[in-house]
């Protein structure tokens, strides 16, 4: 059966944005879930939910809130980030960013409707990630939720990638000033964060930027969001975070965070999980070196109170999207509700956004994922979206 | 010059002494400005420069005269050329090279820049390559003769991926593979490259964070591009680099043209351009070009963003130019504007509007005779004059 | 000798090989729901087997418990066939041999009863298999159905000597046209090796004699084999004359291709493939006895399929999707559907390492409007019949194999996992007793064990440049670094 797409940049006229959607089960995630409900959308965002309801203009077997990826990844690789120095707190990823690329109307299609968009983690800090729409115009003006919503940083053996020490020769490279260990990673992390509480080095203006934004991370208004992918970097994360009292952390592509639940708790660190795979096994893919995520690593995150968001990085066929990533996480134990929240209210909350997106609640963006059955399960699809009120993907369409 | 014409005239028709560098062409037609054409006109150039361009009027018979059957033209412009360069436009050492001049790599007596003059075509505009965020400095060159019209015409910069990550001496410790490639043909974009070096900046937030450095620091070119005395032209390939660099045009407040751009026609690309002080330079249009692409003068054309063709590399075709012209033609852009975009708005976008690329009083008197219409691929080039002397053929008539 | 043997192993593949221990046994399954999958699912349900085969299946009020049977399950599971893989090949040494044309190779030399394909089987619930050379040939050799159980080939053997693959899709090296021209020769070679045959018969027969003694053949025991046959759809005139025993084993497989015995299964990897495949098949007269194995953008041609009548096994991703060379624009084909709406009878297979378990492809295909039973057919009914086992598995029906999968909850839900497996009345498989299974859920490593090595779990990185000179599609490849591979449904 042929699946097309509606088209996308459709200019709305007055009217075209009114639906009611009319399902059998409405699932808000800010409560419990409404059976034979209705969810009335007007002007790009939600203006009722509720039981009953008439005047259905689509109808589904189960609507959610818009799925949120915080580990899209969809960026312009290596020339999102800049690698001239290893910390490059200042720069923006949003000016790195192509919003004409197909890969976001893919995205959008498997129901990711927001994203969080960074740099690419070739450097130690990268830079300052932003929080936006999958559709809509491609302007940046047009899909911005939130600017500046994160500080973007690496643990383990990516940033260091490619780096070398000079040997025999002048160096000619910046990259021979860099680390190349974890260890070193570690340092240049430190140093960042040390260097801004004693407020050193700060008359280059470019220090005096990032350390500004170090700043705003250390006072707790933009949460840092690192990859840590092993155990040891999960560790290394959460020494940091508690030796320099950041409030706000994020542990991205956390695949053995599972490991330690003592750390997690304690620190209160949130966690973004990757992709599960057939046998649990993840390579590095930068050292020779790999790692293990059980099934139930979800459930246990859930168990023992460590917020954590499911992520899909990009995954376009069967099996692979992030409606599979929250029914393999349901096959590995846990609840349905955990699962949607964690696609959902849990990553717009981590980010600071739960304000516009996340749930369905009147007032909040008009982003919804209609399903041909009960959802985030193997035997339903997506069937329908809609992204800030517009019809993006068609219910209707055979 | 009327004054004179009055002056021969009240002296009673008596022919005069022949003034130097004098010149009239009677033409079956004539194309001024705009593609505007005059039928049975009669062009008067003097001293390298157009005197006058007149319809229906009797020639001096005091004054040299070329009748030709067919029509003239102003010459075509051709910009981002390689003519005469011998490859020396693109230097690697550093990014912010605002001071390179690319006059000081123009050979007149190249092969190349003959081909372009057998073309039809009367100036190049030589700019440094899209291999550096600030290139340096692009110059205009007559085909003939060798004059510089200016060696400051635009200062190029560049937003593209080839200006990224570039490698600096021996590549042992190059990181990454694969040269990053545009896609000239406007087929689908590829949102990543990777970088073959480690030359900063390595990413567009870097090379945005330098630019907006160097001009707020604005010296010499930078300045006077700040201040609208110079033209800025900027290299961008992919949408979202064309949607950056006019952004960044904006907030600079920065005019000249966007080079590149295959697919300048899409909304968003228009909608920005309508707003900036761009225009776009596409090309050169391969066999291979996608309709959107092609589509693009169509669509910039209706907006009313001026557009020109990129000449590219002569030794490959030297028809190139009338080639792009004939491929967007086919693909529905009103000939006026393929016709502008090969004189007018090539002009323009290259900084010598004032002096290039069409027939009117005061312009340097560069013209093509050709046997037909020019946008029409049949005609052939019959003769071709540069500053009021005839460069090609040399011989014979 | 040699051709002896060979003959009796064709005559044995007609006769199902029993499995070996626990033969006297009964085995009662008790199960809270049964899916036949031959009517309406049963409520409260119960099963007999004796002697491997299934003896009564009902309503649990309604059938009778042997009082000597072993009993199993309970109200919280579920009842189902056990999946039939239709086509792979996985579980054995090499998939690809490096000669074009090689049907006198036997799969039986090559496969690995203790490879972990075949406990993944279990896990996913496949208790039938269909162990086929990989698609990286011209012609290939014969491949053989298996129980995944049993510590020899022999005991694993259901149907030794079954399927013969050929394949269109170019094997590594060469274009479009030396593939073909592979293909049509190797039938053409055998035609030219026959008529020879049949001239030497023709000619001074008492040369002949002598040179087949001087070799040492037994002319009399080659003589009662019987005489070589033809296909149907070229002559070699005399063929009669030929007595079947002299045919060298070269050869001798690829003319009992074109006689019927062997279900050709021939790879298609894209839909130019499939046009070449049914010509080939049609000009050597074997389309009745064809099976099309192909891969996903195959559906383009779907309309020559379905006018051949021919069944296929889908071996690619379920969903296929081309991206517009020039807009970028992707659009999704769900491929079971546009067969099914073709009229196209297809099996699907556990070879696309991103949905590998049956019952995910058939909740797959619920899920892009497919009626359960028609999903679950294609794992289970379809790929027997294409097998030519329709009447031992596929479905829980009296005088079938025991062969059923206990599913804690419904099959094609999160929540049901594959709990026990019982292959001809013998439990084979228990979920809570699966370490590796444990592992993979929890993240328990078994005391005293080590995870899988790469090399153990299929990636035999001293071999890896081979594999890769293989091309071979069906070997376990696990990419590394590739981590948009999907999560394993479990260890069903």
């Amino acid at each position: 059966m042929l699946l097309l797409l509606a088209p996308l940049l459709v200019t709305p006229s007055p009217g075209d944005d009114d639906w009611t959607i009319q399902a059998a089960t409405v699932h808000t995630v800010s409560g419990a879930p409404i059976e034979n409900g209705f969810v009335r959308v007007q002007g790009g965002k939600i203006a009722a939910v509720g039981k009953g309801g008439g005047g259905a203009t689509l109808e589904c077997a189960a609507v959610t809130p818009g799925l949120i990826d915080l580990a899209l990844g969809i960026d312009t690789g290596p020339l999102s980030v800049e690698q001239s120095s290893e910390t490059a707190a200042r720069l923006r990823a949003s000016e790195g960013l192509d919003l004409f690329s197909y890969r976001w109307e893919r995205a959008l299609r498997s129901g990711i409707t927001t994203a969080l968009a960074q740099p690419a983690d070739y450097d130690v800090i990268g830079g300052l990630g932003l929080v936006l729409k999958t559709g809509g115009a491609p302007t940046l003006a047009a899909r911005l939720v939130k600017p500046e919503a994160c500080l973007r940083g690496a643990f383990g053996a990516q940033p260091s990638n490619g780096n070398s020490i000079p040997r025999f020769q002048e160096p000619q490279s910046f990259y021979f000033r860099r680390p190349t260990t974890r260890m070193g990673v570690e340092w240049v992390f430190r140093k960042a964060f040390h260097d801004t509480l004693q407020g050193q080095g700060e008359d280059d203006p470019a220090t005096a930027a990032d350390h500004a934004v170090l700043r705003r991370v250390l006072a707790g208004e933009l949460p840092l969001v690192v990859q840590a992918k092993a155990t040891q970097d999960v560790r290394t994360a959460i020494y940091l975070k508690e030796e320099f009292g950041i409030p706000r952390m994020v542990l991205d592509h956390a695949i053995e965070a599972w490991r330690e639940p003592e750390l997690l708790k304690r620190s209160g660190v949130a966690v973004i999980l990757p992709p599960f795979t057939a046998d649990g096994r993840h390579a590095d893919g930068f050292v020779n070196d790999s790692y293990f995520l059980p099934l139930d690593a979800a459930r246990k995150l859930h168990e023992w109170g460590v917020p954590f968001a499911l992520s899909a990085h990009e995954g376009a066929g069967a099996g692979a999207r992030l409606a599979d990533q929250a029914a393999a996480a349901q096959r590995g134990g846990l609840p349905l509700a955990a699962a949607l929240e964690a696609v959902t209210l849990t990553p717009a909350r981590l980010l600071g956004v739960e304000a516009r997106v996340g749930s369905l609640e009147a007032g909040k963006d008009a982003d919804l994922v209609l399903w041909n059955g009960p959802p985030l399960q193997p035997t339903s699809r997506i069937i329908g979206v809609l992204l800030q009120g517009r019809l993006v993907l068609d219910p209707r369409s055979k | 010059m009327s004054l004179a014409l009055l002056a021969l005239a009240l002296a009673g028709g008596e022919p005069s002494a022949p003034r130097e560098g004098v010149l009239q062409i009677q033409a079956a037609e004539i194309w001024t400005s705009g593609g505007e054409r005059i039928q049975d006109g009669l062009l008067l150039v003097e001293d390298g420069r157009v005197r006058a361009v007149s319809k229906g009027k009797q020639p001096d018979p005091g004054l040299p005269l070329v009748r030709h059957a067919g029509v003239v033209t102003a010459g075509l412009i051709g910009l981002r050329s390689q003519a005469g360069a011998g490859g020396e436009l693109q230097d690697d050492t550093r990014s912010v090279l605002p001071e390179a001049h690319a006059v000081h790599a123009f050979d007149p007596s190249h092969p190349d820049v003959a081909r372009a003059l057998a073309a039809g075509i009367t100036a190049l505009e030589l700019a440094p390559g899209p291999g550096n965020v600030v290139g340096g400095l692009a110059c205009v060159v007559k085909t003939s003769g060798g004059r510089v019209l200016t060696s400051e015409a635009s200062l190029a910069l560049s937003l593209t991926s080839a200006a990224l990550g570039r490698s600096t001496g021996p590549s042992f410790f190059v990181f990454g593979a694969g040269e990053a490639q545009a896609q000239p043909d406007g087929g689908p974009e590829s949102s990543e490259r990777t970088p073959r070096g480690n030359r900063e900046p390595t990413s567009y937030a870097g090379a945005l964070a330098l630019l907006r450095r160097s001009f707020a620091a604005g010296e010499g070119p930078f300045a006077r591009a700040r201040r609208g005395d110079l033209a800025v032209t900027i290299e961008a390939w992919d949408r979202h680099e064309v949607l950056r660099a006019v952004e960044l045009a904006r907030e600079l407040g920065l005019a000249g043209a966007v080079r590149g751009a295959p697919l300048a026609g899409d909304p968003a690309l228009v909608q920005a351009l309508k707003e900036s002080k761009l225009g776009v330079i596409v090309g050169p249009y391969s066999s291979g070009q996608t309709r959107p692409s092609l589509e693009s003068v169509k669509t910039l054309a209706a907006a009313g963003i001026p557009v020109a063709f990129a000449l590219g590399d002569p030794a490959r075709s030297p028809q190139g130019l009338r080639l792009s012209a004939a491929r967007a033609l086919r693909a529905g852009a009103p000939a006026a504007a393929v016709w502008k975009a090969l004189t007018e708005d090539a002009a323009k976008l290259a900084g010598v509007g004032a002096s290039l690329g069409t027939l009117a009083a005061g312009r340097e008197a560069d013209f093509v005779l050709w046997s037909g219409d020019p946008l029409d691929l049949q005609s052939r080039v019959a003769a071709v004059y540069v500053d009021g002397r005839r460069a090609w053929p040399a011989q014979g008539h | 000798m040699k051709r002896l043997l060979a003959t009796a192993l064709l005559l044995a593949s007609l006769v199902a090989a029993p499995l070996p221990a626990q033969q006297s046994g009964r085995l009662v399954i008790e199960a809270g729901r049964i899916v036949t999958q031959a009517g309406p699912d049963i409520e409260n349900g119960r099963i007999v087997i004796d002697g491997g085969r299934i003896t009564a299946v009902g309503k649990a009020e309604e059938v009778e418990k042997p009082w000597d049977a072993t009993v199993i399950g309970g109200k919280e599971f579920v009842a189902v066939p056990g999946f039939v893989e239709a086509h792979t090949s996985q579980g054995m040494d090499r998939a690809n041999e490096n000669i074009d044309v090689a049907p006198f190779l036997d799969i039986r030399d090559s496969i690995d009863p203790v490879a972990y394909f075949f406990e993944d089987c279990l896990r996913l619930g496949i208790t039938t298999v269909n162990v086929q050379q990989g698609a990286n040939c011209v012609v290939g050799g014969r491949g053989m159905v298996v129980r995944p159980v049993g510590m020899t080939v022999e005991e694993m053997a259901v149907r030794p000597l079954f399927g013969l693959k050929l394949s269109t899709r170019p094997k590594g090296g060469k274009s479009r046209a030396t593939q073909m021209q592979a293909l049509r020769f190797a039938f053409e070679d055998l035609k030219l090796y026959l008529e020879g045959l049949v001239e030497k018969e023709r000619d001074d027969a008492g040369y002949a004699k002598r040179e087949a003694l001087f070799q040492g053949r037994d002319l009399e025991a080659e003589a009662a084999q019987g005489r070589a046959m033809s296909g149907n759809a070229w002559k070699v005139d005399g063929l009669e004359l030929v007595p079947r025993g002299a045919l060298d084993e070269r050869y001798a497989p690829l003319l009992e291709l074109l006689e019927g015995r062997y279900t050709a299964f021939v790879h298609c990897g894209d839909p130019l493939d499939v046009v070449h495949a049914l010509e080939v098949v049609r000009a050597q007269g074997i389309l009745a006895r064809t099976v099309l194995v192909i891969e996903s953008d195959c559906w383009k041609a779907a309309d020559r399929i379905a006018e051949a009548g021919v069944p296929v096994i889908l071996e690619g991703g379920l969903l296929d999707v081309q991206r517009d060379p020039i807009t970028g624009e992707e659009v999704e084909t769900f491929v079971p559907r546009v067969l099914q709406e073709k009229g196209i009878r297809f099996a699907l297979s556990s070879e696309d390492p991103n949905t590998r378990a049956p019952a995910y492809q058939a909740a797959l295909a619920v899920a892009y409007g497919m009626e359960r039973t028609a999903a679950l057919d294609a794992v289970t009914r379809v790929p027997a019949e294409i097998l030519g086992l329709g009447d031992e598995v596929g479905s829980l029906e009296r005088g079938k194999l025991g062969n059923v999968l206990l599913c804690s909850g419904d099959p094609l839900s999160v929540a049901g996992w594959v709990e026990h497996v019982v292959i001809e009345g013998r439990l084979v498989y228990e979920r809570a007793k699966d370490v590796r299974n444990k592992h993979l859920l929890e993240g328990v490593q078994p005391l005293g064990t080590a995870p899988p090595t790469s090399a153990e779990a299929g990636e035999d990185p001293e071999h890896e440049h081979e594999k890769k000179a293989d091309e071979d599609k069906g070997g376990s490849e696990k990419d590394a670094g590739d981590e948009q591979k999907e999560k394993e449904d479990g260890g069903r």
